[in-house]
């Protein structure tokens, strides 16, 4: 779940991108929906952009399901093979990777979201799930007379070896088990969202990078 | 030059009808009412002066409590689990929702909410207003949406008229809805139970038995079960039987603190007699089932409550004892309450 696009411009300056409408600014990127590894952003201001912003999961502000304010999003990532939603926290489930692993095929089911409460800064409870991802891009992207593509890699090896966690799955219900549907534990999501999407300080790309920029 | 004159005319009578409106207001008083606050009690969540129940929010929030179409197959209430005749409790060990589906944990009974500090088994929501979305999108519980609620009350014009009195206007918004719900358990305080006239010496006097069950619960159980809530509301591992679900993890599943691993609020025993089974998942079928769980002694675990571990993972009872706690537990219950 990608939010809260900002664009920097070789100058510095920040063109925010739909950062408070998730209906217009925040999309799932879904691995087995091709369509939805290509987001258009629109009506971007001409000139030559040097870095991208983009926040892993959804704002604080912003992570309570509205369904009255954001409709289209509710509907995106409530739909039956999405279920983006994390009922009991009535917030979405940032990053969610599901499959098998090893030679006899234990199920995986890693999801990632945050439990925070409180205001920034005066958090009482509860474990952040959002991360800012900043990316320097490889070459100017230079919006125009034409539409330049950036592709961005995200890198699954990461999961579990992170430039802050390395990893090793285990299935059971204990509290050092990670890899069985765990599904709603923040126990052990902390470290999962450390090594996708950094851990804010020492690394801000976690598993991402830029791979091209089409002029 | 016809038509142009018949808008003008209607234009009129719309301003003439909005000024009538404006002339004879309907407005129907509302009061604040007050809620009393028990001996003992800890003081009230922060959350219920924003929100302060009224005569109307909360005939409102009870009928919405009440009303079986906030599920997507117009078969369950909040009031399908959470039932007045049980401390709005229910006698199933795990919630029972929409199509019998089954959820993750067991129905806590809905009493006394403006004293808590900590919602759920726990402790994730921390403000009343922002539990009942939980029950209406999750799929084991109502299954629905709050779009899909309030397009369904909507028909019929019956809900405008309530919605007006509590709120001075027929619109209904979530956030209303949430509101009057709020409002309506804050008003559902339990403290008229045996024990409360007793402490409150209002003439009633406890058995012998009840008496030494008494001491023998200061002495065993209300380092925990404390204040007039019999909760201190803090998060403990007391070794019960573990819920097989790999979505459990209990308090840790909020903090991911692994020392909150499998710890729970704990419950308060007010009305426990209508509340059976017991325990998170309701583990236990009868309140006899967690004494002698706590006799024999409990699952160990690294973090289980140092009470439990000084005391070799268990809490020693005798029989007579056990028979004596639970006739103390009884002198909680409140007739009055539960409408008994
Ligand atoms: C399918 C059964 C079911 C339905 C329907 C249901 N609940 Fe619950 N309720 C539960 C369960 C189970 C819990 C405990 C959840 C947890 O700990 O995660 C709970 C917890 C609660 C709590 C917290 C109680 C406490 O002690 O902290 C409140 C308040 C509550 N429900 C109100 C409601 C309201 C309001 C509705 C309707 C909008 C509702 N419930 C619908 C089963 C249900
Ligand atoms: C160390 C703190 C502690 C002590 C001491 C303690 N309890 Fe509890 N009790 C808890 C916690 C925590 C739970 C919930 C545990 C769970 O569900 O996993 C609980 C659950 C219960 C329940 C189930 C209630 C329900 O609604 O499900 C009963 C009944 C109960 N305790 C009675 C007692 C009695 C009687 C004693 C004294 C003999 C006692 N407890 C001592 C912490 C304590």
């Amino acid at each position: 779940m990608i939010s809260n696009i900002r664009l920097v411009k070789a100058d510095g300056t920040e063109f925010p991108y739909h950062v408070n409408d998730l209906d217009k600014g925040a999309t799932v990127v879904n691995q087995a929906k091709p369509q939805t590894l290509d987001y258009v952003l629109s009506n971007i201001p001409a000139g030559a952009y040097k870095q991208i912003k983009f926040g892993l999961g959804i704002k604080r502000e912003l992570n309570t399901l509205d369904q009255v304010k954001f409709p289209k999003f509710y509907v995106a990532t409530g739909a039956n093979d999405t279920k983006m939603m994390w009922e009991w926290g009535t917030g979405y489930r940032f990053t969610k990777l599901e499959g098998f692993y090893e030679a006899d095929n234990k199920e995986m089911s890693i999801h990632t979201g945050s439990t925070i409460e409180g205001t920034a800064g005066a958090y009482t409870q509860g474990v952040d799930a959002y991360r800012e991802i900043v990316l320097d891009l490889t070459t100017n992207a230079v919006v125009g007379r034409k539409v330049p593509k950036i592709t961005i890699y995200a890198d699954f090896d990461k999961l579990l070896s992170g430039k802050t966690n390395t990893l090793t799955l285990k299935t059971g219900t204990g509290m050092g088990d990670n890899a069985t549907p765990n599904i709603h534990t923040a126990d052990q999501m902390v470290k999962f969202v450390d090594n996708l999407g950094g851990d804010g300080t020492s690394d801000i790309k976690g598993m991402f990078a830029i791979s091209n920029v089409e002029n | 030059m016809k038509k142009t004159f018949g808008v003008l005319v209607l234009f009129f009578l719309f301003i003439a009808c909005h000024k009538a409106d404006i002339v004879e207001p309907i407005v129907e008083e509302n009061p604040e009412l007050s809620l009393a606050v028990p001996a003992d009690f800890p003081e009230m969540n922060t959350s219920v002066a924003q929100n302060k129940p009224t005569k109307f929010g909360v005939a409102l929030g009870e009928k919405l409590f009440n009303e079986k179409r906030f599920s997507v197959a117009n078969t369950i209430s909040c009031g399908s689990c959470h039932q007045k005749e049980n401390a709005f409790a229910d006698h199933h060990p795990k919630g029972v929702g929409v199509y019998d589906r089954v959820g993750l944990r067991n129905a806590p009974p809905v009493q006394n909410m403006a004293f808590m500090k900590f919602y759920n088994w726990d402790g994730n929501v921390l403000q009343l207003e922002k539990q009942p979305l939980v029950p209406i999108i999750t799929h084991e519980e109502m299954n629905s949406s709050i779009v899909e609620v309030i397009s369904k009350i909507s028909a019929g014009g019956e809900y405008q008229k309530l919605f007006k009195k509590a709120f001075g206007d027929i619109n209904i918004t979530p956030d209303r809805i949430y509101r009057s719900i709020a409002q309506y358990e804050y008003t559902l305080i339990s403290a008229n139970s045996k024990y409360d006239k007793v402490k409150r010496n209002e003439g009633e006097v406890f058995t012998e038995t009840e008496k030494r069950g008494y001491q023998a619960f200061l002495n065993k159980c209300a380092t925990c079960h404390s204040t007039g809530l019999f909760t201190d509301q803090s998060f403990r591992n007391v070794g019960f039987p573990l819920n097989p679900s790999t979505e459990e993890a209990g308090r840790s599943r909020v903090t991911g603190i692994p020392s909150d691993y499998r710890s729970f609020r704990v419950p308060s025993l007010r009305n426990a007699e209508f509340t059976a089974p017991y325990g998170s998942f309701g583990q236990f079928a009868a309140l006899i089932d967690v004494l002698n769980y706590f006799d024999n002694g409990v699952l160990d675990a690294d973090n289980l409550d140092p009470i439990l571990k000084a005391n070799g993972n268990r809490i020693p009872l005798t029989e007579t004892e056990k028979h004596d706690i639970i006739s103390f537990i009884k002198t909680l219950s409140d007739e009055d309450f539960v409408g008994r």
